[in-house]
């Protein structure tokens, strides 16, 4: 077998003609288009009016900003909702205190499932109003039962609390050992030192994997761009937004979000890092919320896991939850269902 | 021993080869300019099902309960706010409790077991309220009242696990506002009433239930979405119409 000159490709030519100059600048042209199309998003960065703005693209990550870094990114902010609500906000990074563990306490006999602190909530937390987010769930459940599989969250056309059931307000567990924190994949959740879960709404890429892990529904994505009002209140009013917005943000907590992250209860970090309560607790008409600092032995929170008899929902995944739920040892007389008195238990 | 090459030496194939139009090459390029120019052009809305944002009433909010009782002997008697003593000073009531009270027309007692005046309020002084021994509490300090029959809700209040704390978390802080029994709670009907809630939520893929298969009035559905027609066929009911929990996962559970 030997090889035959001719059978081997010959070396190309070089074609410098009319139709090869077309033909490579129309090769030329359409990868011109194509790299355009793909970095088509980039347009937007001039455009506050969506969020994104160059400086926004090149910051760094939350933890990795100097104190002027952290300045600037602030007064970027700032302006940005300057410009899209016409408020002046005051906006800040409040740092977590020393010797600070955050602790929610919900006492279970006490909540009568009026949902007071899920509004007081949307409210100070400048949540979408349309399409509605909402960091707490209140779960009407059976008595006698912890089966989250018959909870229902929808009630609300009788007057509660219904005597056949118990409200269990679910909203952001604060893990310390948090799924959601380990399955997101740049970095844009994490745990600060005082025990919140904070996330950083300029460096969450929208991927949802942190809400897939949550054992406790607790996350929320903005499908759509956030409104405080409806289209129809915004043509009315176009100032109605700036009347709803909260001023009092803070940039890891509820300072306006962008279309397509993620958002959660962050326990009022604007407020509690300053010493205030939570919204939900001011507005619980009940008392039933307890909020405070863990690692002080006499705070409420601390008497609490003293002397209640505490539980954590799904304790089995073993997430540590920082939000611990209780039951008072004597069930008001009012609240005894007739069933106890001799009938058998309803299934 | 050369190789064939059909293509090249042209034995199989036409002289000239397979040779396509000469409009040909430019047809990929051309319709992947066009597509990138259709999708530049005509970004589609994505349309969501917008629901108008639920009414609340905002006064249901305010930290602090809705009329908070004074702390001070004063009742309200057919329009003014009076001083206890401003009468009992004049006239000595009878210790029998009458049926209903004539004056105090407001007052809903509703106590429980607790149904007589003079087991909180003091006969003689009543600006006053009055232990078990006879000696006295100021109004000032209701929960030292309270604290005579309802012990263990009192121990919980004082180390704040019952009752309200507003202001601030840090048990020393100066803005720290501790409620008192009163502020919350009617002294004379105690219990709290039932109430209706806020509106239920409204997500996204809710409002698309709603609109599709109306508003169900029960609120009650499970197991109706496209999905679970899907997997679980139609929801199964009991006899008496309620749904079945375990034939299909709720509905709203997830979002």
């Amino acid at each position: 077998m030997s090889w035959d000159e001719s059978s081997l490709p010959k070396p190309p030519t070089v074609d410098s003609g009319r139709r090869s100059f077309l033909r490579h600048a129309a090769g030329l042209a359409t990868g011109a288009v194509a790299f355009g199309a793909a970095l088509s998003p980039l347009r937007e960065m001039v455009d506050a009016k969506h969020g994104y703005s160059a400086k926004q693209f090149f910051q760094k990550h939350y933890k990795e900003m100097s104190r002027e870094e952290m300045n600037e990114v602030l007064a970027r902010v700032r302006m940005e909702v300057k410009e899209n609500y016409g408020v002046d906000a005051d906006i800040s990074a409040p740092a977590p205190m020393d010797g600070v563990e955050f602790v929610y306490a919900l006492n279970l006999s006490r909540c009568n499932g009026n949902r007071a602190c899920v509004y007081a909530c949307v409210r100070e937390n400048n949540q979408s109003r349309v399409p509605e987010i909402q960091y707490i769930r209140v779960i009407e459940m059976p008595r006698t039962s912890l089966d989250l599989e018959r909870g229902n969250h929808h009630y609300g056309d009788e007057k509660v609390p219904d005597k056949d059931h118990f409200y269990l307000p679910v909203q952001c567990h604060q893990c310390a050992n948090a799924p959601c924190v380990k399955v997101c994949p740049v970095e844009a959740t994490w745990q600060e030192p005082d025990g919140i879960t904070v996330i950083d709404y300029d460096w969450c890429i929208g991927c949802r994997y942190c809400m897939a892990a949550c054992p406790y529904w607790a996350r929320r994505f903005n499908f759509s761009e956030p409104r405080l009002a409806s289209l129809k209140e915004l043509a009315a009013n176009p100032d109605v937004e700036a009347e709803r917005l909260n001023p009092e943000m803070s940039y890891l907590s509820n300072r306006p979000r962008p279309k397509g992250v993620v958002e959660k209860c962050h326990f009022c970090l604007h407020r509690t890092r300053k010493g205030k309560m939570p919204a939900c607790l001011e507005a619980c008409p009940t008392g039933a919320r307890k909020f405070g600092n863990v690692l002080d032995p006499h705070s409420e929170v601390s008497e609490i896991l003293k002397s209640k008899r505490i539980f954590v929902l799904k304790e089995d995944l073993g997430t540590l939850p920082r939000f611990f739920y209780y039951f008072d040892e004597r069930t008001p007389q009012t609240d005894i269902p007739e069933w106890i008195e001799g009938q058998e238990e309803p299934a | 021993m050369s190789r064939s090459h059909p293509g090249r030496d042209g034995g199989e194939l036409p002289p000239g080869g397979l040779h396509s139009p000469p409009w040909f090459r430019w047809l990929i390029p051309l319709l992947f300019l066009l597509t990138a120019w259709w999708l530049y052009a005509y970004e589609p809305e994505p349309v969501i099902p917008f629901e108008e944002p639920a009414g609340i009433d905002a006064s249901l909010l305010a930290p602090l309960p809705k009329a908070p009782r004074p702390s001070a002997p004063v009742t309200e008697i057919s329009g003014f706010e009076m001083r206890c003593n401003a009468c009992h000073r004049l006239f000595e009531s009878k210790r029998k409790v009458p049926e209903h009270l004539k004056r105090h027309d407001e007052i809903v007692l509703k106590h429980g077991a607790n149904d007589r005046c003079y087991n909180c309020h003091s006969r003689k002084n009543r600006e006053r309220f009055v232990r078990h021994d006879g000696t006295w509490i100021p109004f000032e300090t209701p929960e030292l009242l309270c604290a005579k029959c309802h012990g263990p809700t009192f121990r919980d209040w004082q180390k704040g696990i019952h009752g309200k704390t507003l202001g601030s978390w840090i048990p020393t802080s100066d803005k720290l506002t501790r409620l008192r029994c009163n502020n919350c709670h009617d002294p004379h009907s105690p219990a709290f009433e039932q109430v209706y809630p806020m509106p239920a939520p409204r997500t996204l893929r809710m409002v698309a239930k709603e609109k599709k298969e109306g508003v169900h009035p029960e609120g009650k559905e499970r197991g109706k979405g496209p999905l679970d027609h899907w997997m679980y066929g139609e929801p199964r009911t009991h006899q008496d119409g309620t749904d079945d929990p375990h034939g299909a996962p709720a509905e709203g559970e997830r979002e």
